[in-house]
């Protein structure tokens, strides 16, 4: 069959002379045959008594190829090849006569003199060798331009070695990587499965791309051989503990007895020298049982990774039915011409092992998060200590307040009050001098505004007068004085404690009672209403009057005047006493909001 | 019994005292004084005795305590208003009073010709508070923010506005002409509120008895 490229012509042949003997062949030994022809072992062990071989042999005109670059291509061998160019050997993938080479999976592209050919007919042998054990088969030969034998011969050569040795070393230092990682972390048995799903499907593919067994060549067939089933169960077990799935323990269990069962199966079934179809359908069995497993978990729990997983096994298990069709004695099919399984292995333990760090990347966020989370939680709880520690300090300073206050209280009422009262109704039963009786009221009323400024009203200026007006309102409705209440709502002053609120109290209680004695008024308008001075926040006490006001002279010697003063200043505020226009006396205070700075 | 006719009793260990207000209530006419007492132990069995419709009490008495008398005359029957004698009218011992159940108070250093005024005034309903009282009142009764805390007997908006007005010193006529009602409506409210006072005392000391296991479950 000829092809023609681009870059050159090839020849394809897709038939061949075939011999098993041994020695020289004579004319009479050649068979024709179909190429590629993978399966000849049942023949050749028949035939031939140690080693088993092969040789096939194609005929070609020399006057095509005349002058050209030229090549032998020529794959899927087992095992050992001597490619010979009218009986002249020119290429042989093994010295001596070393069994353990594999040539089964190797494309050789072998390029050629023209000085070996001759005119007219020429031939290519290629004679295959292997051991009793193994396969025997020739694959395909072509001749033909180097350049498209090449090209050929290096995308066979990148997708069948290059390419699943380098993937596979990779998985091998991965695995050994989440090996060390699983030694410091016991408890996550996924990277323990991991890790060995890296070490089988390694040792699983190694003779993908050696060329030799690195081991004896029957120790190194079985083990490749068996440890596809083992790599498919730990793979699964890696899922199931992945996925956390309920009982995964006996799954994982089953899975690996399942494997041990399936060795020994084909164990039985070499000896019985029967083909190990059996045990391969029966992997893809196991493989469909757990990918049930896990559809059922998918579909229960509707998890996105299940469903992921759920995917990817199945496209393994397929890839894994096309590398069964081109197994040598089923060959169904060539496929893509070549195998997939190493790259599966690979494409399994790398999807497993970004899921896992994916996992891994989000515990450590979360870890994280919960630090922020309970630094802020410390902070608030610190922060809400501290509040109750500051509440319960003042807690005990009111209550020691209230305690002194009460104290101080009894001994008013049981003493000095009690005795003043008594001693006010006698006066007043036996007619005592008004003058007796007034200061024995003025007495108790001092007292009643010394009480009153202990009151704990948290600096509500406007109730401390309000309770003054409360007081004083007899006074004023028996002096004929209609007071006029004029109010707003204050924010209270937080720096006002008892000692300033008798301070004000007395200073209010005074230029009440020069209204009462002096002034002659008809009425009062007492207010009280917020007033910023200089941009500082405060309150506008006043107490204006329609009386009679009052003279310079009266002004510059009234002591109770100065006291007003003295107070006002105490208490840090602005006093002003001044006469209206339309008659009568205005006594302001204004006091700060804040009293610092 | 005559309408708008009031039997009192009196418990006051100041003689000059005593015998003011005696004299007082025996000048009115719409009044009668059917009891007295000096200490304490006299003046239980006169509470006990009952046959009043006012008690006037006096707090500080030689052999203990007036608010002990209060809560049995408060216990014993609804129809009664107690008031107590103060000297000051200071919150403390006015507040102790009126969770005792005291609906009233009259100053000893006022002229007590005029306490049956005060008699007068309470019998028809009406209670006298102060703005220091009344903002005090108005700090323990106030809506509690969480309803575990929340009171056997609210306050109505109403009662809390008529607090407030009073707090910030407005008289009974102009808190009643700000709310458009009757100055004697405010002193209802008033009374009202310490009732209120009272019941939530008595719930408070009920909670605490059985958070104690006093009083079993």
């Amino acid at each position: 069959m000829v092809q023609e490229t681009p870059s050159g012509q090839i020849v394809h042949f897709t038939e061949a002379d075939f011999s098993f003997s041994q020695n020289n062949p004579t004319l009479d030994d050649w068979e024709r045959r179909a190429l590629p022809a993978l399966w000849l072992s049942d023949e050749a062990r028949k035939l031939q008594s140690s080693h088993i071989s092969v040789s096939a042999k194609v005929d070609f005109d020399g006057e095509t190829l005349k002058d050209r670059t030229i090549a032998i291509f020529t794959e899927n061998n087992r095992e050992q090849v001597i490619v010979s160019v009218n009986d002249i050997p020119i290429f042989r993938n093994f010295v001596d006569n070393d069994h353990s080479v594999m040539g089964w999976n190797h494309p050789y592209l072998i390029p050629l003199s023209d000085k070996l050919l001759k005119e007219g007919d020429n031939f290519i042998t290629v004679e295959a060798r292997s051991s009793r054990d193994h396969a025997l088969g020739i694959g395909s030969i072509a001749i033909g331009d180097l350049e498209p034998l090449n090209a050929q011969f290096e995308r066979q050569y990148f997708f069948r070695i290059d390419a699943p040795k380098t993937i596979n070393w990779i998985m091998l230092l991965l695995s050994l990587f989440v090996f060390i990682m699983w030694l410091a972390r016991r408890q996550e048995l996924e990277l323990l499965w991991l890790s060995l799903t890296g070490l089988v499907w390694f040792v699983r593919n190694y003779h993908f791309f050696s060329l030799s067994a690195p081991i004896d060549l029957q120790l190194f067939q079985y083990v490749t051989y068996y440890s596809i089933y083992f790599a498919v169960a730990v793979t699964l077990a890696f899922c199931a503990e992945f996925l956390k799935l309920p009982q995964r323990k006996i799954i994982i269990v089953a899975m690996l007895s399942i494997g041990v069962l399936l060795s020994l199966s084909r164990l039985f079934l070499i000896f019985a020298n029967q083909t190990d179809m059996a045990s391969s359908l029966m992997t893809v069995i196991l493989f469909g049982s757990f990918l049930l497993i896990l559809a059922h978990h998918a579909v229960r729990n509707k998890s996105t990774p299940a469903w992921l997983l759920l995917l990817l096994l199945t496209a393994a298990a397929l890839t894994g039915i096309h590398d069964i069709g081109r197994i040598p004695n089923i060959n169904w099919w060539n496929g893509i011409g070549f195998h997939f399984q190493p790259y599966i292995g690979f494409l399994l333990f790398l999807i497993f092992m970004l899921s896992l760090a994916k996992r891994f990347l989000n515990a450590l966020s979360l870890v994280e998060e919960t630090n922020v989370y309970l630094e802020k939680r410390v902070t608030e709880a610190t922060d809400a200590l501290a509040a109750s520690q500051h509440a319960q300090r003042q807690m005990e300073v009111e209550r020691a307040l209230e305690t002194e206050r009460e104290r101080l209280m009894r001994e008013m009422h049981d003493g000095i009050g009690s005795n003043l009262v008594t001693a006010l109704a006698v006066a007043r039963q036996r007619n005592y001098p008004s003058a007796t009786i007034t200061t024995l009221q003025k007495a108790i009323s001092d007292l009643k505004i010394t009480v009153d400024s202990l009151a704990p009203i948290d600096g509500d200026v406007v109730t401390l007068i309000a309770n003054l007006r409360h007081r004083m309102e007899h006074e004023l409705q028996q002096a004929g004085i209609a007071s006029i209440w004029k109010v707003e709502e204050c924010e209270p002053l937080v720096w006002m404690d008892a000692g300033h609120s008798l301070h004000l109290l007395r200073l209010l209680q005074e230029a009440l009672s020069n209204i009462l004695q002096h002034a002659n008024a008809g009425s009062i308008i007492l207010s009280c209403h917020s007033q910023a001075r200089d941009s500082k926040e405060g309150i506008l006490i006043s107490i204006i009057d329609d009386g009679v006001g009052f003279t310079a002279q009266e002004k510059s010697t009234s002591k109770g005047l100065d006291f007003m003063y003295q107070r006002a200043a105490i208490l840090k505020g602005a006093l002003t006493i001044s006469n209206e226009k339309g008659g009568g006396t205005a006594v302001r205070l204004w006091l700060a909001q804040n009293r610092q700075g | 019994m005559r309408p708008g006719f009031s039997k009192v009793a009196v418990v006051e260990d100041d003689p000059p005292v005593m015998a003011a207000i005696c004299a007082a209530i025996e000048k009115a006419e719409d009044m009668d004084l059917v009891n007295s007492a000096t200490n304490l132990t006299t003046g239980k069995k006169l509470v006990l005795g009952g046959g009043f419709d006012i008690l006037v009490c006096d707090l500080g008495l030689p052999d203990g305590d007036g608010t002990t008398l209060i809560q049995i005359a408060s216990e014993q029957s609804q129809e009664i208003d107690i008031m107590v004698l103060t000297m000051f009218a200071d919150h403390q011992k006015v507040l102790q009073a009126i969770r005792a159940g005291a609906r009233g108070y009259l100053l000893k250093d006022q002229p007590l010709e005029n306490c049956v005024d005060a008699i007068r005034e309470i019998r028809s309903g009406g209670s006298p508070i102060s703005p220091i009282i009344a903002r005090l009142v108005l700090k323990q009764l106030q809506p509690a923010p969480f309803p575990q805390d929340k009171l056997a007997e609210p306050l109505s908006n109403r009662e809390l506005e008529t607090l407030n007005l009073l707090s910030r010193g407005f008289s009974y006529s102009e808190a009643a002409d700000i709310m458009h009602i009757s100055a004697h409506t405010v002193a209802t409210y008033v009374k009202h509120i310490y009732r209120k006072l009272e019941v939530n005392s008595r719930a408070e000391a009920v909670f605490e008895a059985s958070s104690r296991g006093i009083l079993g479950s």
